[in-house]
């Protein structure tokens, strides 16, 4: 899904979140990428670590979106658009899944 | 006081509470967004999320099946507001925030592991009750506006690529597709980043790269 989702260049890590004890997802994440299975989650977001100027590692939130919208269930690989546009060199506009 | 004029006063005094109360009331205000004609797979949508345990906000804000702008801005805000009681700076960006735990501040813990923690648990708890479901609804009405399923719209960005390429793809069961994404990257995968935006606009705002050995 896009919606204008920046992946810093210095991204490090892109995990995936759930909303705050209301439902259950298994997932994995890796450095760039995520999957989600198995959900019971309306909603699902993408947090991405990316390194500073001064290389201290701070932390965006992605904005929440319907999870059905995110996930071909029964698996999804939800953030592979950050890891091509982080590996191509393309920092802004697109999502991370 | 002889009782008419004591009337006399109690109605006056009434008339001047009425007329302060109406210079400090705020005017009437006007909706800034007109809500559209939203489709019923994104009414049943909404209805299963006030079917479930939301805010007053939330059953406020989502009660017309739509979220303008100002309301998505203040669910942003009043999350802004309580991430900074916390120790924390927010920058909103479109589609995004970022979060810093000041220096000094309470939100900086022992280890950045503890930070991270401490941080994501801070979120989610000035969000509830404001920013999921308002955040979603948000942006799922305005780029889902059909209420098209995941395999709706595959099969809609098939039809408006009308690609060759793709033709294997048209009419398949949603089963056995899948499965076929699942294991073959290069399926469809003009289509499967966001099939919902390149059905609507026929291409998406950004580039995106084919699977390795296969031709852009």
């Amino acid at each position: 899904m896009a919606v204008g989702f920046a992946v810093p260049a210095g991204a490090v890590t892109v995990t995936v979140s759930t909303p705050y004890g209301t439902c259950t997802m298994d997932g994995a994440s890796g450095t760039y990428t995520a999957t989600v299975t198995n959900y019971t989650c309306g909603q699902v977001r993408a947090r991405t670590g990316y390194r500073d100027q001064a290389g201290t590692v701070r932390y965006s939130y992605g904005s929440w979106h319907p999870v059905s919208s995110v996930a071909t269930a029964p698996t999804a690989l939800i953030t592979q658009r950050a890891g091509q546009g982080t590996k191509n060199g393309t920092v802004s506009g697109f999502v991370a899944y | 006081m002889t009782p008419g004029f004591a009337r006399t006063g109690r109605v006056l005094a009434l008339v001047a509470l009425l007329a302060t109360l109406a210079a400090c009331s705020p005017a009437p205000v006007e909706p800034s967004e007109s809500v559209p004609e939203v489709a019923d797979a994104n009414r049943a949508w909404i209805d299963g999320i006030l079917a479930g345990e939301v805010s007053d906000f939330e059953r406020e804000v989502l009660a017309d099946y739509w979220v303008t702008d100002e309301e998505y801005a203040r669910a942003r805000e009043t999350v802004r507001s309580c991430m900074e009681d916390r120790g924390y700076e927010v920058i909103l960006g479109e589609g995004q925030m970022s979060v810093y735990p000041r220096s000094g501040s309470a939100a900086v813990r022992g280890t950045a592991e503890e930070t991270l923690s401490a941080q994501d648990e801070a979120l989610a708890e000035c969000e509830a009750g404001f920013l999921p479901n308002v955040e979603a609804a948000y942006s799922g009405l305005r780029h889902n506006p059909e209420g098209w399923s995941w395999y709706e719209a595959i099969q809609a960005c098939i039809e408006r690529l009308g690609l060759e390429e793709l033709d294997e793809g048209r009419g398949m069961p949603e089963d056995e597709m899948l499965a076929r994404l699942e294991s073959d990257d290069a399926f469809l995968w003009r289509c499967r980043t966001d099939p919902w935006t390149v059905a609507r606009e026929g291409e998406l705002p950004y580039d995106v790269f084919p699977p390795p050995g296969v031709e852009p």
